[in-house]
């Protein structure tokens, strides 16, 4: 099973293999427990929860996915849904239906975007700070950093385009940035 | 985690959703989708064809009060619905992958001008024509209503009369109702699509479109244009002169029957 892709471990399970998700859940538990841990920031045994739900209705909807395109954006599409949802039963946010920044282009190509701190830098802040970042601008920044995902990915699974990716990811770096040295000052 | 999960599957507490489930899902959803763009196209090109026909674009040229009966005039109810079902477009096919990598702008206008592209061809043809004289006879669900609707609208200081005849200073017509009415012409009357200002090509039996104050049964002319009234519309154009930029004149030649069609296509041909 090891040597298979997620791709066709999942058209495995597609076809009955009920063992065979097994191997996905192994594949991706730890991924999804930090997106959730970082996404949401509550205690483990709610993360455990959500978690469950997620490849639960992952297994419930398989058929759904198509092997020809990625299984991990298509995972983290549910796993995006269902934290979001467990954000809103919370009501810590309400989070719109219209966000002006999806409106319009923005020119923030990834490879050439300038980045001004080291990706070490960014963990130490993170690690401290994500807390206080609205999740508009704290998911894509757990997801690039953490989960190491393209703006493609990204864009597929929050379903914005991609130059509001970049664009996000350029104004939590930048709000992250104010929020860790108000921290480092308090401190002092 | 993992064994609890499965265990959840195998004793069926959790069931995989069939294909067939996620195909007619697809199914309805793309149903559903080129649904609402008909409607949406329907409703633009009904907007169009109204405006066409009742000149309502020509209000706009007499100042403020043109405006203020245009925007009267102007089926603005489904023109709204119209706009509100673009949006519900652009919504649903957000949903479609790759549409959602690209903002929403490019999405909007395309959609936008698609709509728009077809909504205007379909306003010139005979579709609308066909629907509306349906409507008249009753035999229009649904939509009959909106047609017949916009046949009943009458606007202020506007009125629409058959030439029975003209001299140098007025023009003389009878409207649908019967009602005779003297048109004033004075040197600020303003004639659509003639720049000489002269009536000259406004003949005996032509339907005009006049704007302006009446007193009595008389009507100090604003504007006068030549108007094509619904029944005057063919049902198929034979021949049709490109309008010449200086006379500013439309020849239709509306079939009168059959065999006067077959005429009217061997003097073309032979020309």
């Amino acid at each position: 099973m090891s040597e298979k892709s997620d791709e066709e471990i999942a058209e495995m399970v597609q076809s009955g293999d009920i063992d065979a998700f097994a191997a996905l859940i192994n594949r991706y538990q730890e991924k999804m427990m930090r997106y959730a841990q970082k996404f949401l920031s509550s205690h483990e045994e709610e993360i455990k929860d959500v978690i469950q739900v997620i490849f639960i209705k992952a297994y419930k909807n398989i058929q759904s996915f198509d092997p020809k395109r990625k299984f991990s954006s298509w995972l983290y599409r549910i796993a995006h849904n269902e934290l979001v949802n467990t954000l809103k039963k919370k009501r810590v946010v309400s989070l719109s239906l219209f966000n002006l920044d999806t409106f319009v282009p923005y020119f923030a190509a990834e490879n050439k975007l300038k980045e001004e701190i080291s990706r070490n830098q960014m963990w130490e802040m993170v690690n401290k700070s994500i807390e206080k970042l609205e999740p508009k601008y704290r998911e894509p920044l757990i997801l690039y950093y953490f989960q190491e995902l393209s703006y493609k990915e990204i864009s597929d699974v929050i379903r914005i385009p991609i130059s509001t990716v970049g664009i996000r990811l350029r104004r939590a770096r930048k709000k992250l940035k104010s929020i860790y040295k108000e921290l480092e000052s308090d401190h002092e | 985690m993992d064994s609890d999960i499965i265990e959840k599957i195998k004793s069926g507490e959790v069931k995989m959703k069939p294909k067939t489930y996620f195909i007619l899902k697809g199914v309805l959803f793309g149903f559903g989708l080129v649904l609402i763009l008909f409607f949406t196209i329907f409703l633009f090109s009904f907007v169009l064809f109204v405006a066409r026909l009742n000149s309502i674009l020509f209000f706009s040229t007499f100042g403020l009060w043109g405006l203020k009966t245009f925007l009267i005039s102007f089926p603005w109810a489904s023109f709204f619905v119209a706009v509100g079902s673009v949006l519900l477009l652009e919504i649903l096919t957000k949903k479609l992958t790759k549409v959602y990598r690209y903002p929403i702008i490019y999405s909007f206008l395309l959609i936008l001008i698609v709509i728009l592209a077809v909504s205007l061809f379909i306003s010139k043809t005979t579709a609308h024509k066909k629907l509306w004289e349906k409507a008249r006879q009753n035999q229009l669900p649904v939509a009959g209503r909106l047609y017949q609707d916009y046949e009943t609208k009458k606007y202020r200081d506007v009125y629409v009369g058959k030439v029975l005849e003209k001299t140098d200073k007025d023009i003389r017509v009878e409207t649908e109702k019967g009602e005779i009415l003297d048109i004033m012409v004075t040197r600020k009357t303003y004639f659509l699509l003639l720049p000489d200002r002269k009536k000259a090509e406004i003949k005996k039996g032509n339907w005009i479109l006049v704007v302006g104050k009446k007193n009595g049964d008389k009507i100090n002319a604003l504007g006068i244009r030549r108007v094509k009234r619904l029944e005057e519309l063919p049902l198929k154009i034979h021949y049709i002169k490109p309008i010449d930029r200086f006379n500013a004149t439309i020849l239709v030649k509306p079939p009168i029957s059959n065999e006067r069609i077959e005429i009217n296509r061997k003097e073309i041909d032979l020309k």
